[in-house]
């Protein structure tokens, strides 16, 4: 038995993972136990649980793989400071205060952390690293269902690459080619995402869901002036724009003038018409350089089979423009695509790779549906739940499916906390909140009421696999969120002319089709499709909503508040149901109703946490 | 006796980070900004920055 830890770290949205013979037992992101979102630091609970999930000790573990290069990084850093001089003085003065104090030394700070938690291991060169991109390659196309694929991965930088292109055949991956730091796709996202007034490496995905409600009126001028792309895909930027080089912020002077807009101060200024507008000219940008790299791939090496990951890989709208176009026969998206999954790619890609192993292709799934978090028994929820004082009754699973139905169909909103908790950044059914879609207010009410957040972010629809086909225009199953696809025209509901004159957040107040609450404004939709093999019980929920109603489709959003890392515990479930309006709690076996509990154990939380 | 070794630690750790930040300044004043001014002087892009009339910006991984 080979036991293999990955570990991704000290950057953003630590985690761990724990492979066992090629095999992933356990994942998960260091925020869901700190409650500290995006947590960067040494991921020592994710540690600590993969661990013990996998029945190990610390000295039992035969390699421990660091998913990035220090040394590489750094290098780059000094390179970045020797092109901008004498400018970025005080962030080089910052960051190198940080790097020679531990960062530079990683492999001792790692030995350190592992040798704390057992003593009994004092081997330091069981530590190994991997290149950054090597590892998103490696966590695309390892699970994958592919003997042969081209791999894209596209994000902000690694080491030197922000974008590459390998080829992985059986137990072998090479990478071909890269474009490097500055040129990035997911740097000139953020830097969007910055304009807008979100926060970078977590607010992209709300200006993916602002982009509906603008034109894209300004990729001329995108592409005119910010970046420079080629018939193949490949991109420069030109860094007048930017003054992300120097470490000290992400746009220049130049960038603010050639929008005519300086930054939107997010507590000063709302989101208007001319934001929408620049986040739906960034998402034309990003899926056209996309869809360009994917064409003269398949172009170049005639292979039907594409892996997806990075963090561009998490943008959604652009996967479904690939998939929809048809350039590859299959797509496979790796569901941590961000950092967090650099952690099983670096596992992986030494077991595959430097090990040589053998590697048989698992056609099911390979992820286990992503659900590779840690889980609660029965026993245990009842007891945490007691401790906090929750009233609960304990139902057998047909009269929980039967009494959670029955309150989704008068528009509750509930938080469904089952099974294990999911690796990445989507809720997929184990700890999710969920809703009733043909609700004309549930999109509003759960923004406004239940996830304090922004009113035009869309929620995403669960739907049963074999009904995809008769509720969205999508061909292949998507059963991590990874896929955008228009809601089947015969569900949806025309506008007339008087609709058509309804422009920005107002085009929210449209019903839009007969199932308007996962519907976004241009009809498209995040769609997850559930299979009865990876998650029996919330198949089985849905299967009964759809007797009850004829739609095989949930709301499912993830199960938190605004800037809040997804719950992990039964007490994380509960304090977040007693801090929103969620109207009903499902935690295990144990039913609970929000009317039936204690008064004071009311705390809305959720203003501690800042708006992404 | 621990207090005494509290104190002593937090200075000793005082002294190091005024030390790191001396060191930090003297190699970006003695190495980076001369080298920097230098690299301009001979007008040498070393982060491929400009854009230019190739057919692709794709570098091969060696």
């Amino acid at each position: 038995m080979t036991a293999i830890l990955g570990i991704s770290a000290f950057y953003h949205d630590s985690s761990a993972c724990i492979i066992i013979d090629g095999q992933i037992i356990a994942a998960a992101q260091e925020e869901r136990f700190t409650r500290i979102k995006h947590d960067s630091r040494y991921p020592h609970n994710a540690i600590e649980f993969v661990i013990k999930y996998a029945k190990l000790e610390v000295n039992n573990i035969d390699f421990v793989v660091f998913y990035e290069k220090p040394f590489l990084k750094f290098r780059r850093l000094l390179k970045s400071y020797l092109a901008c001089a004498p400018k970025g003085f005080i962030s080089f003065n910052k960051s190198m205060s940080i790097w020679l104090k531990g960062k530079l030394f990683q492999k001792h700070l790692i030995f350190k952390h592992l040798n704390s938690l057992d003593n009994s291991f004092t081997n330091i060169d069981k530590i190994k690293f991997c290149e950054h991109h090597y590892s998103h390659a490696a966590s695309a196309f390892y699970p994958s269902p592919f003997n042969k694929a081209i791999i894209l991965t596209a994000d902000g930088t690694g080491e030197w690459a922000t974008t590459t292109i390998a080829i992985g055949e059986k137990n072998k991956l090479e990478i071909k080619k890269e474009i490097k730091f500055p040129h990035s796709l997911g740097l000139l996202y953020s830097a969007f995402t910055h304009f807008t007034g979100f926060k970078v490496n977590s607010g992209e995905y709300k200006l993916m869901g602002l982009a509906p409600y603008g034109n894209p009126i300004y990729e001329g001028k995108i592409i005119n002036n910010l970046v420079d792309i080629k018939d193949d895909g490949s991109f420069r930027l030109d860094q007048s724009y930017f003054d992300y080089i120097a470490g000290n912020k992400m746009i220049s002077n130049k960038f603010e003038k050639l929008f005519g807009h300086q930054r939107r101060d997010p507590n000063k200024e709302q989101i208007s018409q001319f934001h929408m507008d620049v986040a739906a000219s960034i998402q034309k940008v990003t899926e056209k350089i996309m869809l360009k790299i994917c064409k003269s791939l398949k172009r170049e090496f005639k292979l039907p089979n594409l892996c997806l990951a990075g963090g561009v890989a998490l943008n959604c709208v652009a996967n479904g423009k690939i998939l929809k176009e048809k350039i590859f026969d299959n797509i496979w998206i790796q569901p941590a695509a961000g950092d967090a999954g650099g952690a099983i790619g670096a596992a992986l890609g030494f077991w595959y790779d430097k090990l040589n192993k053998k590697r048989n292709v698992i056609t099911s799934d390979a992820m286990k549906g992503s659900y590779l978090g840690p889980e609660y028994n029965q026993k245990i929820i009842e007891k945490d739940l007691k401790k906090i004082g929750a009233v609960y009754e304990i139902l057998d699973e047909d009269e929980l499916l039967e009494k959670t139905v029955e309150h989704l169909t008068n528009s509750s909103a509930v938080g469904w906390f089952q099974g294990r908790m999911e690796f990445g950044p989507r809720s997929l059914g184990c700890r999710s909140i969920i809703a009733d879609p043909r609700s004309e207010d549930m999109q509003k009410n759960l923004n406004l009421k239940v996830k304090f957040r922004e009113s035009f972010r869309p929620f995403a629809p669960s739907i049963l696999e074999e009904d995809l086909k008769e509720w969205f225009e999508l061909e292949s199953k998507s059963p991590y969120m990874l896929l955008v696809s228009n809601v089947n025209k015969d569900k949806t509901i025309s506008q007339n002319d008087n609709d058509k004159n309804f422009f920005g957040i107002d085009k929210l107040n449209l019903k839009r089709s007969e199932i308007p609450a996962v519907t976004h404004v241009d009809y498209s939709a995040r769609i997850q499709t559930v299979n009865k093999n990876t998650n029996l019980k919330y198949y089985k929920l849905i299967k009964k909503f759809k007797d009850r109603t004829k739609c095989p489709v949930l709301v499912n959003t993830s199960f938190n508040v605004r800037g809040e890392p997804i719950v992990n515990t039964p007490a994380d479930a509960f304090k977040c149901f007693m801090g929103t309006n969620l109207d009903v709690l499902v935690i295990g076996n144990c039913f609970l109703i929000k009317n039936n509990q204690n008064k004071k154990l009311e705390n809305k939380y959720h203003k501690k946490f800042d708006l992404d | 006796m621990i207090k005494q070794q509290k104190l002593i630690s937090s200075i000793l750790c005082f002294l190091l980070q005024i030390f790191i930040f001396f060191i930090i300044n003297l190699i970006y004043f003695i190495i980076i900004l001369p080298t920097s001014l230098i690299l301009r002087l001979m007008h040498l892009d070393i982060l491929n920055l400009k854009f230019e009339k190739i057919n692709s910006y794709w570098i091969k991984k060696k």
